[in-house]
């Protein structure tokens, strides 16, 4: 399937750190000091995040960029193991293609 | 000679290349594991290997190598970690396997005195990276100060002594504490002084078989019972340049670089190394002490050749003797022998004489069965002088395990195997159902002529000993290495991890650390100083205030069926040796989860109780409730099994009740339900989850609802309606399946889930609650509340799942301690670890021998200490800035001239191999003083080499190109249609052979009256393509007047020797070995084989295509340099026809071109003769002889053609536009993929496929689409060109362009292209295309895979859905998708959102209709592919 690419308003650089303020929020400021959060990172096996923080983190994400981004609709569209195995990267890639 | 005693041996441990331990050994024997690997760059860098043969050139580049095991904990045996890099290797692996040998043995657990112990080792006595870096750091660095100041006499002394002083410090310490490690008999005394043994201690060479002499010294020790156990072994690490230097110049090598013991085509030996110790005892000594007996050794012999053939030739006589003295020593019958671990080096000679004395010793008796013969050398290479402990080793774990072991290539024995008793084991065979005796004998025969044997039996075959099972083989199972602390202040903690202590302790201070290496040990110590319980995140637990010292409980939960992915539960069933559930056959669905999850929990709960953690209380989630009333023992398991069984899981499932996840707290659904009939709250499990049920359509319609809120939700993949009203109709049949159930009173409190309290005591009160269970809501989220009000601190989740996630969201801010017993990310056993990792942090004393990992089982004083990798390998010091800093400054080395003529550069050259890089500074600055100098003041020291200032340096400048050059577009990468315009679509190049006859005219020129003799040392290292004029300048630099180093910078350099008359050729013919049945004729070379256009094309007939190379007819053209250029080309040719995979070859370098006549005479014809002389995965090498007349004319010496990944669908493509890369999987449609992996062969792929314009849009392309792009243009431009094809018209990929429009919509532009349509599409690293005349076309891929209902409802119509009937959704929906996908692509559009719009009317076989348009769609791999017709 050809992909249309549409010039993106905010960078992934710029999406980034608010994603990790979310994930600080949730998993807690204290066990996210040595944590080296990319766009690499994986939920479950980098941030050792669960299913239920990351329903946390999607709401907080859905909160921030409005009700435009169909965030959890996006989500809930996904098999648990898809949601499992996203990266941060993923979820810029889509938040920058909604916006 | 006497019988001997028999000698127990009942403790090994050994490091070989591909093993670190014992266990590991016997496996990779048992799995035909080879070892040998190519020389790791830290042991002998590659320079070493490059080039011809020389004394520090080598052929062989492949060994077996220790050094991913090689490792020492230096805290452990009380010695300075500082020490350890000093110390020669040998000396801490020799310390590290004696005591691991002990350990094996049981010594330290009996706690046996070690005082009538002693330890004698074989070992070699070449100079280990210790004793290397110690000259190095002695004489080399005084070697190097001399040179400079003899050069440079300017320099000042404390100039010298910097770099001297540098160069020490870099090769490593060298002082009074690390000069112990130097000496060489420490081997074997620095083990009795750490391990306090009060016997001998020595080590001894006798070349190969030293470590088998070893055991003869060990033997007679305990025989006059001077020691009463002795360990005994081999040592070697000393693989160094010096020590290969020996094995090449020997010739004992390998050229194939493979080691063939007894085979026909075996060509030399591959060295190997390694270490490895038994414990010997006295038989009767060992079953006394009851000790676990590998095997017995029951005789040694030992003898010398005496005066052989010649001091390195093996002897049938020596070896003899030494045979039939150990056989007679052991008193045992000759005839009965079941196996010969062998000596067998894979020398021609060797293995020989090695039958020969096999078959003198043993005969040939026809009668007697085959015995087995094999040799360890055969997977690890030689191991020199631990070879023979290596042998001996694998024949006693074969003894042990009643396993004949297979030995490695030996697929055509040497004929003369045919004559003896014995016959090579191809694969692990039970020794008992051969009917051979469990009795074996072990070869080791040295250089010199030193041979040793060694007779060994099976435990049992004495009488009276039980054979006692195995500690460390068999079910080896892997444990991860953690560090536990306990400490009675922060102060304290922080102290032991600082100091690396590892004795556990006690305290309120408590930490547990998985993986504790140094970085790790630094995030704890950052842990511990915040001061704040920190609990399972990152592997590391702390806290201090341990919750279960204060009164808080431990629950144990039981996880239902909540979906997850179920973890690994095997190892620990194994470990704990715990029976499996018996299974109800073949129950699945929501039944057969239940059992799977049942049994899971079982064995964790199990497990969990032998480790000593024992509940509070239990608890369950859903099913989960019944699991804990099993552990709990209220239910019984029998009964349990039985209303399973009972129970038709048909009758339980709920053909319309669907549970849907929602992602968000029962207080927000509540509203909303109301508003909702048929769905019903079913499970609240925290704060920010509910899982509710209802009917399908109620589900759709609430997902809706959701939708619009914007919560997230998940529909679980199975049906059914438990805890929900749904089951009420199944009342009676619950009831009836309760009644099944025996109930007894708990051992345990179990909580419900449904009253929040516990579970009643009377039996009836129990199976009411049973049933209301399972219509009620399960209210986990309170239950976990109130557990937690009732005092639990400590959830521990028995089984895979959720519910950890459910307690941390309910109990969050809250202080407590949750974890899973089992996950999906690690096995069973590993996971139990992190239990009680968590337990021990909050007070629990924990198993501290099932949290070690085996390998640190043996310490006494638990070590957690990370061992330190031992270096063996002397790497060489590659820069020293110090150099720099010298009064002149040293410039780039890249014009250097690698070899040098006067007697100062030799004596550098001579100097160690491992000063080249700091040769290669003082050369520059030996020039650029010189240039200075006569700059100046004109004035040349006189200890400068006249010779090199005879002849001024030269500059010749370059200038070629297709207007210079006009043939070179015959000699162009990439054909092109004849008369292309677009040279740089072609890639036309210099040849590597033009080049270096311009090397040979320029040397010529400046050397009046000679003619070049020589061309040597030819390098060249990119394309020097003239699409452009290639310009560039050659500088030459004199090395004596008759000899020139040429440098074209980044692309070429050779030296040319001049002469005035040519030498005698050495040979005017090559042996090529057997002819091969294969012809070619020049039409078909030049059509299919070669690129080259007419000026180069130069073959004009093959006469023999043989084994080892081709002799052909060749002429030189047009071009310059096509004469040399052909006889690569026959080169080249021989590598296509007979090489099984990389067969495109290019040439990269040539050792030599020497000519016997005038270089530019090429005129005639010339029988040109390439003889392959090396090959290996990335190069290939060869001898060219050029002979014109029946006369030498040129001879060509390590010609080198570096392999290229390009296979024969992409050289075919290359070659001719007529075939396509891509794969035409069915009529018009194309299919191309990720299918190579070097960026050499993308490359190539880029040249063909794209003009300039694509060229520069790929380049702009971020790395991580150009793949992506090239893959979907080449399928497309294949389909096009494809269809022209049919169309009668041969057309070449660059002749037209794959654009896309502002849609993204990609169509052709070219002139023959105006009425075609194309589409294309990938998925993951495939791409599909088609292409097609006068109307549009689409085409979509995707892979099949499993949708959820929310997914079909979003992209199908119902009508649609009705269509499929019972075909296979997950097939069928992909291939309606796919339709839709094509069939918008067809109309410029795409699917744009909404897939909807096109509706699916009919399907006709794998034909769908959308619209009237019929999509065929086929199913490839597991991918569907659809095109509109």
């Amino acid at each position: 399937m050809d992909q249309l690419t549409q010039p993106a308003k905010l960078s992934e650089a710029e999406i980034l750190p608010v994603l990790k303020q979310f994930i600080t929020e949730v998993i807690g400021e204290e066990f996210v000091e040595d944590l080296d959060i990319t766009a690499a990172s994986s939920f479950t096996k980098d941030l050792e995040m669960d299913s239920i923080e990351i329903v946390a983190f999607s709401e907080k994400v859905k909160n921030y960029f409005g009700k435009d981004i169909d965030f959890t609709g996006w989500l809930s569209n996904m098999d648990l193991d898809q949601i499992i195995s996203l990266n941060l990267g993923d979820i810029t890639k889509y938040i920058q293609s909604c916006l | 000679m006497d019988h001997n005693i028999d000698v127990a041996i009942i403790g090994m441990s050994c490091i070989f290349p591909g093993a670190p331990d014992v266990a590991a050994f016997w496996k990779n024997i048992i799995n035909r594991v080879d070892a040998i690997q190519t020389v790791p760059e830290n042991r002998m860098e590659s320079m070493f290997f490059d080039g011809e043969v020389a004394v520090d050139r080598f052929y062989c580049r492949r060994g077996g190598f220790i050094d991913d095991f090689a490792e020492f904990d230096p805290i452990q045996f009380g010695i300075l970690p500082l020490v350890v890099e000093s110390t020669e290797p040998e000396q801490l692996l020799a310390l590290h396997l004696a005591h691991k040998a002990l350990n094996d043995a049981g010594v330290f657990e009996k706690n046996l005195s070690l005082e009538k112990t002693g330890i004698i080792i074989g070992k070699g006595n070449y100079p280990g990276p210790g004793a290397v870096r110690g000259i190095e750091i002695i004489r080399t660095g005084e070697q190097i100060v001399r040179v400079l100041q003899h050069l440079l006499p300017d320099l000042k002394a404390e100039e010298l002594d910097l770099v001297k002083k540098e160069f020490q410090v870099k090769k490593g310490r060298f002082g009074p504490d690390t000069a112990m490690g130097l000496i060489p008999n420490l081997v074997a005394s620095l083990v009795a002084n750490r391990l306090n043994l009060g016997g001998t201690a020595y080590t001894i060479d006798a070349a190969c078989a030293s470590s088998l002499i070893a055991v003869d010294h060990a033997v007679q020790e305990l025989s006059s019972r001077r020691s009463d156990m002795v360990i005994a072994g081999g040592v070697h690490a000393s693989q160094n340049a010096p020590f290969w230097s020996i094995f090449t110049q020997l010739g004992a090598l390998s050229r194939n670089q493979q080691i063939r013991p007894f085979d026909q085509r075996a060509d030399g030996v591959i060295i190997g190394e390694g270490c490895g110790f038994v414990v010997l005892k006295r038989l009767e000594d060992a079953i006394r002490d009851g000790h676990r007996i590998y095997a017995v050794v029951k005789g040694v012999g030992v003898s010398s050749d005496g005066a052989g053939v010649s001091v390195m030739s093996p002897s049938v006589k020596g070896q003899t003797k030494a045979i039939l003295q150990a056989w007679q020593q052991a008193g045992a019958d000759l005839r009965d022998i079941g196996l010969i671990e062998a000596h067998g080096t894979a020398t021609q000679l060797g293995d020989k004489t090695e039958l020969e004395t096999l078959l003198n010793v043993f005969g040939s008796a026809a009668a007697l069965p085959k015995a087995g013969i094999g040799t360890i050398k055969s997977m690890i290479g030689h191991a020199m002088p631990a070879a023979g402990i290596a042998g001996l080793i694998k024949t006693a774990l074969a003894l042990h395990h009643g396993q004949l072991p297979p030995t490695l290539h030996c697929e055509e024995p040497l004929p003369f195997m045919e004559k003896t008793r014995f016959t090579p084991i191809h694969s692990a065979t039970p020794w008992d159902e051969t009917g051979l005796p469990r009795r074996a004998g072990v070869n080791a025969f040295g250089f010199g002529g030193i041979n040793a044997h060694v007779v060994m039996e099976a435990v049992g075959m004495q009488d009276g000993i039980a054979k006692k099972q195995f500690n460390g083989i068999g079910a080896a199972v892997q444990k991860d290495p953690v560090l536990l602390l306990a400490r009675p202040s922060k102060a304290a903690l922080l102290q032991a991890l600082e100091s690396n202590e590892t004795f556990t302790g006690e305290g309120a201070y408590r930490i547990a650390v998985f993986d504790p290496t140094p970085e790790r040990i630094q995030r704890a110590i950052k842990i511990v100083n915040k001061d704040v319980p920190w609990r399972n995140r990152q592997d590391i637990w702390f806290t201090n205030e341990p919750m279960l010292l204060q009164g808080g409980k431990i629950a144990f939960l039981f996880p239902g069926l909540d979906g997850l992915a179920g973890g690994e539960t095997s190892s620990v069933a194994q470990y704990f040796n715990l029976p499996g559930l018996q299974r109800i056959s073949a129950a699945d669905g929501v039944l057969g989860a239940a059992q799977q999850q049942m049994e899971n929990s079982s064995i964790l709960d199990s497990a969990l109780k032998l480790l000593g953690v024992q509940p509070h209380l239990n608890a369950g989630h859903s099913l989960g409730e019944w699991l804990a009333g099993r552990a709990a023992e209220m239910v019984t398991e029998q009964s349990l099994l039985r209303l399973q069984a009972q129970l038709d899981p048909a009758l339980f499932e709920q053909k319309n009740a669907t549970f849907l996840v929602a992602g968000c707290g029962y207080e927000r659904l509540k509203p909303l339900l109301a508003a909702t009939k048929d769905i019903y709250l079913s499970i609240d499990n925290c704060p920010q989850q509910v899982i509710l049920c209802g009917t399908n359509e109620a589900v759709e319609e609430f997902i809706h609802t959701l939708k619009a809120e914007q919560v997230f939700y998940q529909v679980l993949p199975f049906q059914s309606g438990f805890h929900s009203p749904f089951v009420k109709d199944k009342l009676e049949l619950l009831l009836d399946g309760m009644n099944q159930l025996t109930f007894q009173q708990a051992k345990v409190p179990v909580w419900s889930a449904t009253t929040l309290s516990t579970y009643p005591d009377d039996v009836a009160a129990i199976r009411a609650l049973s049933v209301e269970h399972l219509v009620e809501p399960v209210r986990f989220r309170e239950l976990t509340e109130k557990l937690y009000e009732t005092g639990v601190r400590v959830f521990v989740q028995v089984g895979a799942g959720g519910l950890i996630g459910f307690v941390d969201d309910t109990l969050k801010q809250k202080n407590y301690s949750a974890v899973a017993a089992s996950v999906p990310t690690r096995s069973g056993l590993t996971q139990l670890q992190r239990v009680l990792a968590a337990l021990f942090v909050e007070g629990q004393a924990v198993d501290s021998t099932f949290m070690e990992a085996p390998a640190a089982a043996t310490i006494k004083s638990k070590s957690a200490n990370r061992p330190i990798k031992l270096q063996l390998g002397s790497p060489i010091v590659r820069e020293l800035p110090s150099l720099k800093k010298l009064s002149v400054p040293a410039a780039s080395r890249s014009a250097v001239p690698e070899t040098a003529a006067s007697p100062v550069m030799q004596a550098l050259l001579n100097n160690f191999a491992e000063i080249s890089d700091i040769q290669h500074n003082v050369m520059e600055m030996l020039r650029q003083k010189a240039n200075h100098r006569s700059g100046t003041n004109g004035h040349v020291h006189t200890a400068m080499p006249t010779a090199l200032l005879q002849k001024q340096p030269l500059l010749k400048k370059l200038d070629v190109s297709l207007d210079t050059h006009p043939y070179l577009i015959d000699h162009s990468l990439i054909r092109q249609r004849p008369g292309w315009h677009c040279a740089d679509d072609c890639e036309p190049v210099i040849p590597m052979t033009m080049i270096l006859e311009m090397f040979g005219d320029i040397a010529k020129e400046n050397a009046p009256g000679m003619e070049v003799q020589k061309i040597m040392q030819v390098k060249v290292f990119q394309w020097m393509n003239v699409a452009t004029p290639f310009r560039e300048t050659v500088k030459g630099e004199w090395k004596a007047p008759d000899h020139i180093y040429l440098d074209l910078e980044k692309y070429a350099n050779a030296e040319v020797q001049l002469s005035q008359q040519y030498g005698t050729p050495e040979k005017t013919a090559a042996d090529l070995g057997a002819p091969l049945q294969l012809a070619i004729t020049p039409q078909q070379i030049y059509s299919q084989r070669m690129f080259h256009g007419p000026a180069y094309q130069g073959i004009t007939e093959v006469k023999v295509i043989a084994e080892k190379g081709i002799t052909g007819i060749i002429e030189g053209g047009a071009g310059k340099g096509s004469l040399l250029d052909n006889a690569g080309q026959l080169f080249g040719l021989w590598l296509q026809l007979t090489l099984p995979k990389d067969r495109i070859a290019f040439p990269v370098k040539i050792q030599e071109v020497e000519f016997y006549q005038q270089m530019e005479d090429q005129q005639g014809s010339f029988e040109c003769t390439c003889q392959l002389t090396s090959l290996n995965d990335e190069f290939a090498f060869a001898d060219f002889i050029l002979k014109r007349d029946d006369k030498v004319w040129a001879i060509i010496r390590g010609w080198q053609n570096r392999r290229l990944e390009i296979d024969e669908p992409l050289w075919n493509a290359l070659i001719s536009p007529k075939h396509t890369l891509a794969k035409e999987i069915v009529p018009g449609v194309f299919m191309f993929n990720n299918a190579y992996s070097r960026v050499n062969s993308w490359d190539f792929i880029v040249k063909r496929y794209f003009n300039q314009e694509e060229k520069k849009h790929h380049n702009s392309l971020p790395l991580h689409k150009k793949k992506e792009w090239v893959i979907s243009r080449v399928a497309v431009k294949d389909a096009v060109k494809a269809l022209l094809l049919e169309a009668g018209n041969l057309h070449y990929p660059v002749e037209f362009a794959i654009r896309s429009n502002e849609a993204g919509q990609p169509f052709t532009a070219g002139d023959m292209t105006g009425n075609i349509h194309i589409s294309l599409a990938h998925k993951n690293t495939d791409a599909v295309a088609i292409a097609r005349f006068g109307k549009p076309v689409g085409i979509d891929i995707e892979e099949i895979r499993e949708h959820n209902t929310a997914f079909e409802g979003l992209v199908f119509d119902p009508s649609e859905l009705a269509l499929l009937g019972n075909r296979n959704h997950a097939e069928w929906l992909t291939r309606y998708w796919v339709a839709k996908e094509a069939y918008g692509k067809s109309l410029g559009k795409g699917l744009q959102g909404n897939p909807k719009a096109y509706v699916v009317e009919a399907i006709n076989g794998e034909t769908l209709t959308i619209q009237g348009v019929h999509i065929h769609t086929i199913q490839y791999k597991n991918y569907i592919i659809g095109w509109t017709s």
